[in-house]
């Protein structure tokens, strides 16, 4: 058997994730094998070590809040959509009543009335547009569902 | 010759995730149409398919089990606490954003677990930051730190391992999960569950030799 591949299994053994016929096959060949052996050693005296790294724990505060955290931004999240949408409502109504009202208004020129009827066209051509390609994008996305 | 790994090492997870899954007894909460007695005893899968109602009490409930492992996970990644808690609790909000289209036939840990994962991979993106991680986030046992050195070595040696193989060392140092839980979470076989750590292992066994007196 060759060492590196008892290296492997010795990686494995120390963890105590090896079969017990793998383990009988390391054990056979440490006791004849001098460089495993010191492998062995080494990589007991690194576990140990790696055993007592740990994270510091944070605050006990951070777990007692932690859900509540959570909750309250999941709640939020309905007040933030039921607000875009009234905005949207509302910058509508508000679109169609000023378009409205210049038109109506005889004290603006002919010309001014085109200038400010394509700009507002146009913002509204380009909203229409972003939003119409973010639902053909979502629709179409074959991996939408597969997180990369 | 040192004996193997000694089990009781990981008792300290044991006991946080024993912690972890103390539920107050006879809760009840309910979904829309179904009501469901929650208690210490509660199946994930029954949590789960409530929370899939919408009832984010339900919800509350597999946080509060997952909600340690999804900090400390994070942590290894991002570097910071703050960032750690910040970047699992929105993985906890996407994940019940997403939760109608998880399968409750299957252990909601590693479906969560690549939600994370994606997570820290975009927030170290967007703020490039793959310094290393200060040593005051690594706890450092009080009799411990004359080995301050040794461990602030092995942290930069984690830091610049390739990325699968600093993720097995997070999950498997710093959470105790078994290879089987580690293949589950990443997605693939034990065996390169087993190489990859053994490939990290041979790197830091390399960068903090000189200190354990390896030739």
């Amino acid at each position: 058997m060759d060492h590196q591949k008892i290296k492997e299994l010795i990686s494995s053994y120390i963890d105590g994730e090896l079969h017990s016929r793998d383990k009988q096959m390391v054990d056979e060949h440490l006791k004849q094998c001098a460089e495993c052996r010191k492998e062995f050693e080494e990589m007991g005296k690194f576990e140990e070590v790696m055993g007592k790294m740990q994270f510091k724990k944070p605050q006990k505060e951070v777990w007692e809040v932690y859900w509540s955290t959570i909750y309250n931004r999941l709640e939020r999240r309905i007040g933030w959509i039921l607000l875009s949408i009234g905005g949207m409502i509302l910058l509508f109504f508000g679109g169609y009543k000023a378009v409205e009202g210049i038109i109506q208004d005889p004290s603006i020129s002919f010309l001014l009335k085109i200038g400010i009827l394509a700009v507002l066209g146009g913002v509204v051509i380009l909203l229409v547009s972003l939003l119409r390609e973010q639902i053909f994008v979502h629709k179409r996305e074959r991996y939408k569902e597969v997180e990369k | 010759m040192n004996k193997p790994k000694d089990k009781g090492v990981y008792k300290g997870r044991k006991k946080e995730m024993a912690e972890e899954i103390a539920l107050p007894k006879d809760r009840v909460f309910s979904g829309e149409k179904v009501q469901v007695k929650v208690d210490r005893g509660s199946s994930e899968r029954e949590l789960l398919e409530v929370a899939q109602k919408g009832d984010k009490e339900a919800y509350g409930e597999i946080v509060k089990r997952y909600m340690h492992s999804a900090y400390y996970i994070a942590l290894g990644f991002v570097h910071n606490q703050q960032d750690a808690l910040d970047v699992s609790q929105d993985a906890f909000i996407k994940a019940f954003r997403k939760i109608k289209m998880f399968d409750t036939s299957k252990p909601f840990f590693p479906w969560f677990y690549r939600l994370l994962k994606n997570l820290c991979i975009d927030h170290l993106k967007r703020k490039s930051r793959m310094r290393a991680i200060p040593l005051e986030d690594v706890h450092i046992l009080a009799e411990e730190k004359k080995d301050r050195e040794l461990k602030e070595t092995l942290w930069k040696g984690i830091e610049k391992l390739p990325f699968v193989q600093r993720e097995v060392v997070i999950l498997r140092y710093f959470r105790q999960f078994s290879y089987a839980e580690i293949a589950e979470l990443i997605g693939k076989p034990i065996g390169t569950v087993m190489s990859s750590l053994f490939y990290a292992k041979k790197n830091l066994k390399g960068i903090v030799g000189k200190y354990l007196g390896f030739e």
